[in-house]
């Protein structure tokens, strides 16, 4: 399934292949005041139909993950990183994704506070 | 029930920006209103306010705080330039800057009560600025100071 995503004023879209099977909420700082509902793929199933540097990028903690935000209406489409075996991956905030039913995807919680 | 006041704080989340709110309601109180429009999904924002409050945004310099402005463009929506965090929204009126908080940017165990859906994209906008005016916290001080 491909899905269309963007921040709210379009300043960063992008399209993103996958099946959603459910969506990790964190209670970590930064994740508490963005309220992110992440979806990780493979980085290369996120393609950007706007320029990189649309989106700005905020990293805290240990630096490894790129928030990455638009400057504009603020809104955190997508963050990049890297799993436990190297690749590059990136955490999709699903709020951004057109023609799906957020309520209907079942969301695990992930403690990052406690990380 | 009293009437002391007690003082909720919050920031972004690289410290740009601060929020103080203080209110004489107990935060269990406080059901934080989830707005359904297509912005604040985006942000999973939720909003607290009491009108018999007193609410401050504090920005730690000049140009920190970026604004947004959407749907009917009537209010302004506060955000981080550095970091992208949403802290609130204000409304300025002929009788002051009303406002109100978007709950995930306090510190700590907030202990607010659960948060509630609110649609106000249903109403028109006489009827939101109506709401507005009833809701939120009025004479909003937006300040440039340092931390």
């Amino acid at each position: 399934m491909l899905y269309n995503g963007s921040c709210h004023c379009g300043h960063v879209a992008f399209q993103v292949e996958g099946t959603i099977s459910g969506a990790m909420s964190c209670n970590c700082s930064l994740c508490q005041r963005k309220g992110a509902l992440m979806w990780f793929v493979p980085r290369e199933q996120l393609q950007l139909l706007t320029p990189d540097e649309n989106a700005g990028t905020y990293t805290f903690n240990k630096h490894v993950i790129k928030h990455r935000f638009c400057a504009k209406c603020g809104v955190h489409p997508y963050g990049e990183g890297v799993d436990a075996k190297g690749n590059a991956m990136a955490a999709i905030n699903i709020r951004c994704l057109e023609d799906i039913e957020l309520e209907k995807i079942p969301v695990t919680h992930y403690d990052g506070r406690a990380r | 029930m009293t009437d002391q006041m007690t003082t909720m704080r919050g920031s972004c989340h690289c410290g740009k920006l601060n929020i103080e709110f203080s209110t004489a309601k107990h935060p269990a109180d406080f059901h934080p209103r989830a707005c359904d429009c297509s912005f604040c999904r985006k942000h999973g924002a939720a909003y607290i306010s009491d009108p018999d409050g007193k609410l401050t945004f504090a920005q730690n310099h000049a140009g920190a705080i970026r604004e947004y402005r959407q749907g009917s463009q009537a209010a302004r929506l506060l955000l981080c330039g550095a970091c992208g965090v949403l802290m609130g929204v204000v409304y300025d009126h002929s009788s002051g800057t009303y406002g109100a908080v978007n709950a995930g940017c306090l510190d700590g165990e907030t202990g607010l009560g659960d948060a509630v859906a609110a649609s106000p994209q249903l109403l028109t906008e006489d009827e939101k600025i109506s709401r507005w005016l009833t809701l939120w916290v009025p004479n909003v001080a937006v300040v440039t100071r340092g931390v």
